[in-house]
């Protein structure tokens, strides 16, 4: 990474700390709503961006974890709260409000579905890659849509925000602070991994998977890893995200989803460490101006992602680092 | 004699009806160049994919330092020391010439899964890797990205990948293609300097390079090898000049 890209990562990590703490002080707290969505969206999208950027792997499935984080969520939060078990046999498994315990489930059902769906879809790739993540995803999303017991349709309300020690989750501000701190944390392992042996291969199996093998590394299993860890951080996403709204919906499972962590990949710059900072900041801000002049806003949205697909290939940190250096 | 170090008995490998690799049974000895020669569409790709695992024979068997490996995958292959370079330069073109040839120490020592950190701090590692970089003259462009090379500087850039695994056995498939003179000089010196590490079997089809280089050359036509032999008994093999060498059209 070049020194002009950390200057501009550290700018934009103290903008997304600074603005909606100065705006809550200023008496706008509905910016730090705003900036806590921004936040874990962002968790999520550095998940897909592990797979995507790095691996190549372009998986339209990854509200699958999101999901699923969510959903481990509230439904850890809903047995805490009314005292049934969730497991009765073989031994008993009660609920918990305790973030730290939610946050470690969801990542791992998360990990687990994502080895899972990994096995088989990893066999292939290209369009069919994107397909099978797809229709995995959407299998997960009318199983929660038809299965009456945690919401259905309707969707599961957390009535109580989860805790954590020490700490008033209920505060927006230290919400907030819990938001940005889990996502700096994503962000480090993010960089750490990109740049160990690890990563070093996995770029290399963006550009030629075939080549990698005849060096005695083996493709399939380093792409089933990153698969594997690129959802578990979306699926940390998803447990924030069932905190942040105090409600769980299939929504977070459905396509839209998929696409729209896609997106942010997408806006902000492949590959890039704060591209899916950038990505879900300028999505929310498009949102929230946009959606106030009409309520199609996303015709806007489909046209920058047009312009940035044709023109600006490296995404909003891309394009900001090449105009500098010109 | 020494023992070989790859055997390969009666190898069969068909694509639908059109049978690519017919019975062919070669060996690579120590310290050996063995070329295989042929005209296009001979098979020689389709018999260098079989050896080192990119496609799975139907038949017949290859060993490999006294063990079978015709059941093992390509990257296990290449952790046993089976190295090869591509006809086609095959390379990561957004990595750097050095981070190229690091990922082939990496991958033939098992390092790939250490998450925290990297081993190019590691000075064993890294010298291994830069000793190579430096051998195929490539010391100047270590830092470059490697698609801003040369064509010349790929193929280079090839061979020492294929030597930075340290093979116990190497499988340059035309490594001379497209370099000109200069290049296939440059090259034919770098692997007489190789063979003492380690023998190669070589598919090239600069025939002057092939016969200032090999101990021994195999013909390969329609799949089949027609002959093996020495540099002079290829020469003046009747089959093989009317084969292939089409010295009669001279």
């Amino acid at each position: 990474m070049s020194a002009r890209e950390r200057g501009l990562n550290i700018g934009l990590a103290s903008l997304l700390l600074v603005v909606p703490l100065a705006a809550a002080y200023f008496g706008e707290p509905y910016y730090l709503t705003l900036a806590t969505r921004i936040a874990i969206l962002s968790i999520a999208a550095v998940g897909l961006n592990f797979a995507l950027g790095l691996g190549g792997l372009v998986s339209f499935g990854h509200a699958a974890y999101f999901g699923l984080g969510g959903y481990a969520a509230g439904i850890l939060a809903n047995h805490a709260l009314n005292g049934q078990a969730i497991l009765a046999w073989p031994m008993e498994i009660g609920g918990t409000t305790f973030m730290p315990a939610i946050w470690l489930v969801a990542v791992l059902v998360a990990a687990l579905t994502a080895f899972l769906i990994g096995m088989l879809s990893l066999r292939t790739t290209g369009v069919y890659f994107i397909m099978i993540t797809l229709a995995f995803a959407q299998m997960l999303y009318y199983f929660a849509v038809s299965w009456p017991a945690y919401g259905g349709e309707d969707g599961l309300p957390v009535y109580v925000r989860n805790s954590f020690p020490g700490l008033n989750t209920f505060d927006p501000v230290q919400f907030f602070l819990i938001s940005f701190a889990a996502l700096m944390v994503s962000l480090a392992i993010f960089s750490v991994l990109r740049n160990s042996n690890f990563g070093l291969a996995l770029r290399a199996s963006r550009q030629n998977a075939g080549r990698l093998e005849s060096l005695g590394i083996e493709v399939f299993r380093l792409r089933l890893t990153a698969f594997v860890v690129s959802g578990a951080i979306t699926g940390l996403a998803g447990a924030l995200y069932a905190d942040l709204n105090r409600f769980v919906s299939p929504q977070m499972l459905s396509w839209h989803m998929s696409g729209e962590i896609m997106v942010f990949v997408i806006l902000g710059g492949v590959g890039r460490l704060f591209g899916p900072v950038a990505g879900a900041a300028l999505y929310i801000f498009l949102e929230q101006s946009l959606g106030e002049v009409s309520d199609y806003w996303q015709v806007f949205l489909g046209l920058l992602l047009l312009c940035v697909v044709l023109f600006a290939r490296g995404g909003l940190i891309g394009t900001v680092l090449d105009r500098r250096n010109g | 004699m020494a023992e070989p170090i790859l055997r390969i008995y009666n190898l069969t490998k068909s694509f639908g009806a059109l049978l690519a690799t017919d019975g062919v049974s070669l060996d690579l000895k120590p310290g050996e160049i063995h070329a295989l020669i042929g005209p296009n569409g001979a098979g020689k790709s389709t018999l260098v994919k079989l050896i080192v695992g990119e496609l799975r024979q139907n038949s017949g068997s290859i060993e490999f330092r006294g063990v079978r490996v015709d059941g093992l995958g390509a990257a296990e292959r290449a952790r046993r020391g089976l190295a090869r370079s591509f006809q086609v330069s095959s390379i990561f073109p957004e990595l750097t010439v050095f981070e190229n040839v690091f990922l082939a120490v990496q991958g033939t020592r098992g390092r790939t899964y250490r998450f925290f950190g990297n081993d190019i701090s590691n000075a064993e590692f890294s010298h291994l890797a830069s000793t190579q970089v430096e051998r195929a003259k490539l010391g100047a462009r270590s830092a470059a990205v490697a698609s801003e090379l040369s064509h010349g500087e790929r193929r280079r850039l090839e061979v020492a990948m294929a030597l930075a695994m340290r093979p116990k056995a190497l499988l340059l498939d035309e490594p001379m293609a497209g370099v000109g003179a200069e290049g296939t000089r440059e090259l034919t010196n770098l692997l007489k300097e190789i063979r003492a590490e380690s023998p190669i079997l070589l598919i090239e089809h600069d025939m002057d390079a092939v016969f200032a280089l090999a101990d021994r050359i195999s013909v390969l036509v329609n799949g089949r090898l027609v002959s093996t032999g020495s540099v002079s008994e290829i020469r003046n093999n009747e089959d093989v000049r009317k084969a292939y060498l089409g010295y009669e059209d001279d």
